[in-house]
């Protein structure tokens, strides 16, 4: 790179700072053949070079007895100083017992005095130069800009060379900052950086320490691989405090899935997917929690699952049920629509219903297929049942749905009330202003609209205020708090109800669940306690 | 005007001092013009004056480094002698040494404005 640098005439600036008139006239003569010297009579007069030099220095010459300010404390200074610590400091002394000293305090190297012959110095300086962009460089392509920890293959690059000499218990980790990517959006990558940066600063401080490395995995999340600790739980709240207090206006949580004691024996990249598996799985009042033999079992089954799909698709495994949905008005909930739903009967472990396989398959892009399948069929039942009974579906996975819908109401020669596409929030996330254009297209085509998975990960308000949507689909999640406390989901309904759109709630499975539904001002129902899933002929 | 020849009269090596400046005689003979400007020949005299051994220590050590780039040998073995006694503050009269220094210094002076 040098021999690069040189050949097109750029010189590296070199800072000599030496109290000696005639050292400084010596370094500078045998220096300026090949560098761009700027000299400095005391430690002060470097310093305030340095902090005023708009073109960073490449490397400083020091000379340590000076009065004013000595060597060592411009040393101390340029170390702690972020804009200057990386600027490589060679020490210039004719004491032994300070070379290890200055070595210590992050000198690069030094050169004793006098000095030796002058292709002796330009060498040395050359090569701390080379080697200070080298490491620099190699920073530069295996480090995340925004927190300075790894990027992920680096990462595992470096877990595989360590691996053979690891003794101790090691865990791995995947730390997320929940609410970072709705921050980014609202206010822009440069905060999100600065969440992130502080995040990456407590898991080194609280959870590295100088025996682990971590990574940037994604947006939001950090991987981490260090040593076996008891007390990770109690280390994620203080940590969580600690960067609730330094974004107060912000509501960030940080949470993280631990896989203990990891083995030689699995793939490094393995680990962190079983991390990964024990954060998506985290319950909502906990902090941190390990990969457990029940999650091994479920990501196991998940595995054998989605090897079997494709046989499942192709060997009509799949059957078409219906969810018949009811109006919650008066004393008796009248069934209003049904929503069309796979049911797969699986040859080994029996008939598997829609929330057994179907977050799985969309979350690994298989459902496409059989999505479209399914909005024929619903298609086809309309057109057999005369329009009687809406039919509900999902368009989660499916191009251009409005399009499709459209087609499929010509094909059956239906009007737009027989089908009710139900669009899923995540998609939102993904791309917010293309949800919201397919959203108005299909709606201006005359249908009416319904959101699943709604306050699952939240919509920004100004999202919400815009869209057409007729009818939101709570999340499974908000349903399962129905008894807590905080009760996410009648806020849920109460913000559907202020948008002017009804709510339906989804695999309600008791008296006393539908009854506080009613309280809560929802206006649409499904569940066992209603009715259970059905074939087109029993409805 | 001074000369190498008369530098290595008085006992320098030339050789070596030269080599450090690239063989680059006006260079060399530039560094040593500036040597009567040299602070730390009164600094030091000034602290042992004032039996301050640390700031004798400083100057000592200064100078001892200039002399040495310059291969001023008779002169820098004598500045690394007090420099060695001034490391140890050792307590003693240093007036002769400081005089065969200072004497040294004098007649380089004398050289170079003749």
């Amino acid at each position: 790179m040098n021999s690069f640098i040189q050949s097109n005439n750029y010189k590296h600036k070199v800072l000599v700072v030496d109290d000696e008139a005639i050292n400084r006239e010596l370094l500078q003569a045998i220096l300026s053949m090949n560098y761009d010297v700027t000299c400095a009579s005391n430690g002060s007069e470097a310093m305030d070079i340095l902090y005023r030099s708009k073109e960073p220095f490449s490397l400083i010459l020091l000379d340590l007895l000076m009065p004013q300010m000595s060597g060592f404390q411009v040393l101390e200074a340029c170390k702690s100083d972020e804009k200057l610590k990386s600027i490589p400091i060679i020490v210039m002394t004719s004491e032994k017992s300070a070379e290890v000293r200055t070595i210590h305090k992050g000198a690069s190297d030094f050169i004793p005095k006098p000095y030796r012959m002058p292709e002796v110095i330009l060498a040395r300086c050359e090569r701390i130069i080379e080697l200070d962009e080298e490491k620099k460089f190699t920073s530069s392509i295996e480090c995340d800009s925004a927190t300075g920890l790894y990027i992920k293959e680096a990462f595992y690059a470096y877990i595989e060379r360590m691996l053979p000499s690891i003794r101790l218990a090691m865990d791995a980790a995947m730390i997320r900052i929940d609410g970072i990517t709705h921050i980014g959006r609202m206010y822009g990558k440069h905060e999100t950086d600065k969440i992130l940066r502080k995040a990456a600063e407590l898991i080194r401080r609280d959870l590295l320490g100088n025996k682990g490395i971590a990574c940037r995995m994604s947006t939001d999340t950090i991987g981490a691989y260090c040593r076996h600790k008891l007390n990770c739980e109690e280390l994620a709240q203080q940590a969580q405090k600690e960067l609730a207090d330094a974004f107060p206006k912000y509501d960030i949580r940080l949470r993280a899935g631990i896989c203990e004691r990891v083995t030689k024996e699995t793939p490094v990249k393995k680990w962190f997917e079983y991390a990964q598996s024990a954060l998506d799985n985290l319950p909502e009042d906990r902090f941190t929690a390990p990969y457990t033999e029940e999650l091994m079992e479920r990501d196991r089954r998940d595995a054998q699952l989605i090897a079997d799909w494709k046989e499942a698709v192709d060997s009509d495994q799949l059957i078409l049920r219906y969810l018949p949905l009811y109006r919650l008005q008066g004393n008796s909930p009248v069934m209003c629509g049904a929503q069309a739903v796979w049911y797969w009967q699986h040859p080994t472990l029996g008939l598997l219903k829609p929330d057994d396989f179907m977050p799985l398959m969309l979350k690994n892009g298989l459902f496409t297929r059989t999505e479209r399948k399914l909005l024929r069929s619903a298609a086809s039942q309309a057109c057999k049942w005369n329009q009687k009974l809406p039919i509900w579906v999902h368009v989660t996975s499916t191009e251009r749905p409005h399009e499709v819908l459209s087609s499929l109401i010509r094909e059956y020669s239906l009007t737009t009330d027989a089908l009710v596409p139900i669009f899923h929030e995540s998609a939102f996330l993904e791309d917010t202003a293309g949800s919201v254009r397919v959203i108005q297209q299909t709606k201006d085509l005359g249908f009416t609209v319904a959101m699943g998975g709604f306050g699952k990960r939240g919509l920004p308000f100004t999202t919400l205020a815009s869209l057409p949507i007729d009818v939101y689909m709570p999340a499974a999640s908000l349903f399962a708090q129905i008894n807590t406390k905080q009760n996410p989901l009648s806020l849920a309904i109460a913000l559907a109800n202020n948008l002017n759109a009804e709510t339906a709630v989804c695999n309600v499975t008791s008296k006393q669940e539908l009854d506080a539904l009613y309280d809560m001002g929802c206006t649409i129902a499904q569940g066992d306690v209603l009715s259970p899933a059905v074939t087109a002929d029993e409805l | 005007m001074i000369t190498i020849e008369m530098l290595r009269n008085f006992g320098a090596d030339t050789e070596e001092g030269l080599a450090r400046c690239y063989n680059n005689e006006a260079l060399y003979l530039k560094l040593i013009g500036m040597l009567p400007n040299e602070k730390n020949f009164d600094n030091l005299s000034a602290a042992l004056a004032a039996d301050d051994l640390d700031a004798a220590f400083e100057a000592a050590h200064a100078l001892k480094g200039v002399l040495g780039n310059l291969s001023l040998t008779p002169m820098y073995e004598k500045s690394s002698q007090i420099t060695e006694l001034l490391r140890e503050r050792t307590r003693m009269d240093y007036t002769p040494m400081l005089k065969e220094l200072l004497d040294m210094k004098e007649r380089l002076t004398a050289m170079i404005n003749d």
